[in-house]
């Protein structure tokens, strides 16, 4: 039999410490990776989260919810209720909103003239104007929510004539998180 | 004859040979994964950056003032790319933004795929260049608003406006000198304009931009291709932006256009039970489906839908919109 010299044996261990080192750098990097991926999904949620905010500060004046003209001159943070209400049967009847603003739902809680109960309006149920909220989709729940308050402003007839009824809402944002 | 070998070389032992060799692949592989990562890194901030620039965009898009800017500033040299997509999107298409920065003298190419948003419409070259770049934004009504249309230019490269037809163009003209942008140069306004000027003509033939404009329509030619163009609005976006950007904007803002139409035909059902009544049922029906098959006839549809139901809409006692 060949005996072992000690230098085969230094080999031999200097092969194990470097297959060691290595797998120690490789393990610190997933580390480092690992902390990096989580530190970029919480980024990615702050944007969303800034994201919304800023969406429910200033969705009151995108045109598919907007006064416009239709309540006497131009108003800002105005919602024409009857125009969500148009929106939201449309919503209903095809996906073409789905993504748009890219969050999950819209709410709109009219808060004053308050009112004891909520009442949601359903296009099913045609108990509109006589209800107090309104969501774009019924068919999602949940999220995270960031709010704004809105005038809600509708036409009404009162057997004479046709007048403006403006109260005081509360429009809420719901997002999801990464 | 052969040689006596020379005794005094250099000997390396096999632990030696072992060691550089496993070492120099150990080394190969940390420089491989650091250059990986510094790309993936430089890829996320570029992201980002684009994703936060977006935001940024929000209190321009929805303004209700006629013209309101503001400017953003990188701390390097930005690449912005302007990517329109009017084709895989639907059914708004998407606007996305793409940036580069400089990083070791040379800008920074990303594959990362960025979140596009179906809402905005930013109407630029299709990449252009600086530190500052000066935007503002002016609402588009096709007869109701549709959006509000974001321009964007560089700090450093500067616009000459020639002379403009009083009748015309005499509130565009205040607007954009109410903007007060430093590369924004008028005929009478006593500055010295820099050679390097992109001139832009509403009378007459000239080097650069040629601008036919009166009573709300025309058309802005840019590069040798042409564009027509309704309404204040879209002319600035046809001399701020360029025929391929500029068409692939107004085909998503027709789909807008389309989808408004529908909403607010729609709104009449919703009104009508408070006697509030509308006759523009028919011609609302016809926006949607000539906007939803838009094939770049923008002045066709203005004179045949677009301006009679304005004229209407002015004359109704219940406003749709």
């Amino acid at each position: 039999m060949v005996k072992r010299k000690k230098g085969q044996l230094k080999i031999q261990q200097m092969a194990f410490m470097l297959i060691a080192v290595t797998l120690f750098f490789v393990m610190v990097g997933m580390f480092v990776l690992v902390i990096k991926i989580s530190g970029l999904r919480e980024s990615a949620n702050l944007l969303e989260e800034e994201e919304s905010m800023l969406l429910a500060a200033k969705l009151a004046n995108s045109p598919e919810f907007a006064c416009g003209e239709s309540f006497g001159g131009t108003a800002i943070g105005c919602i024409d209720a009857d125009k969500v209400m148009a929106l939201k049967k449309i919503i209903k009847d095809s996906t073409k909103y789905n993504k748009f603003w890219g969050i999950q739902n819209i709410e709109i809680y009219r808060i004053y003239p308050p009112e004891e109960t909520i009442t949601e309006c359903k296009l099913e149920d045609g108990n509109y104007p006589d209800c107090n909220f309104i969501r774009l989709r019924e068919d999602i729940e949940g999220g995270l929510r960031s709010s704004n308050f809105i005038s809600l402003c509708r036409k009404e007839f009162d057997g004479t004539e046709t007048y403006d009824q403006c109260d005081i809402a509360k429009l809420i944002v719901i997002y999801k998180t990464q | 004859m052969i040689r006596a070998m020379n005794k005094k070389g250099f000997e390396m032992s096999f632990a030696w040979l072992f060691a550089i060799i496993v070492g120099m692949v150990i080394l190969f592989f940390a420089i491989f994964a650091v250059t990986k990562i510094m790309k993936t890194e430089e890829g996320i901030l570029d992201v980002r950056t684009s994703k936060e620039f977006q935001i940024l965009l929000n209190p321009l898009e929805t303004s209700f003032e006629s013209a309101i800017a503001t400017s953003i500033t990188f701390p390097v040299e930005t690449q912005i790319i302007n990517v329109c997509d009017n084709r895989s999107s639907l059914p708004f298409g998407s606007q996305k933004i793409k940036i580069n920065q400089k990083s070791f003298g040379k800008f920074t190419k990303t594959d990362l795929d960025v979140k596009g948003f179906p809402n905005k419409y930013i109407l630029t070259e299709k990449i252009i260049q600086g530190k500052k770049f000066y935007l503002f934004s002016k609402p588009f009504e096709f007869p109701f608003k549709v959006a509000n249309l974001i321009y964007m230019v560089p700090s450093e490269k500067h616009y000459c406006f020639g002379e403009m037809n009083e009748d015309d163009l005499d509130n565009i003209k205040d607007e954009l000198e109410d903007l007060n942008k430093g590369n924004f140069y008028f005929e009478d306004d006593g500055k010295v304009h820099p050679e390097n000027c992109i001139e832009i003509c509403f009378n007459g033939n000239c080097d650069g931009i040629e601008v036919n404009y009166q009573e709300g329509k025309g058309y802005v030619t840019k590069n040798g291709k042409t564009m027509d163009v309704i309404g204040d609005t879209l002319m600035l976006g046809a001399i701020f932006s360029e025929k391929e950007i500029y068409d692939c904007e107004v085909q998503r803002l027709m789909l807008r256009v389309g989808s408004l139409a529908k909403l607010y035909k729609e709104k009449i059902n919703f009104v009508s039970r408070a006697n509030c009544n509308s006759n523009l049922g028919s011609q609302l029906d016809s926006l949607f489906e000539k906007t939803q098959n838009y094939n770049g006839d923008l002045t066709e549809i203005n004179n045949a839908l677009v301006e009679p139901i304005r004229e209407i809409h002015k004359e109704a006692d219940c406003k749709l919109w």
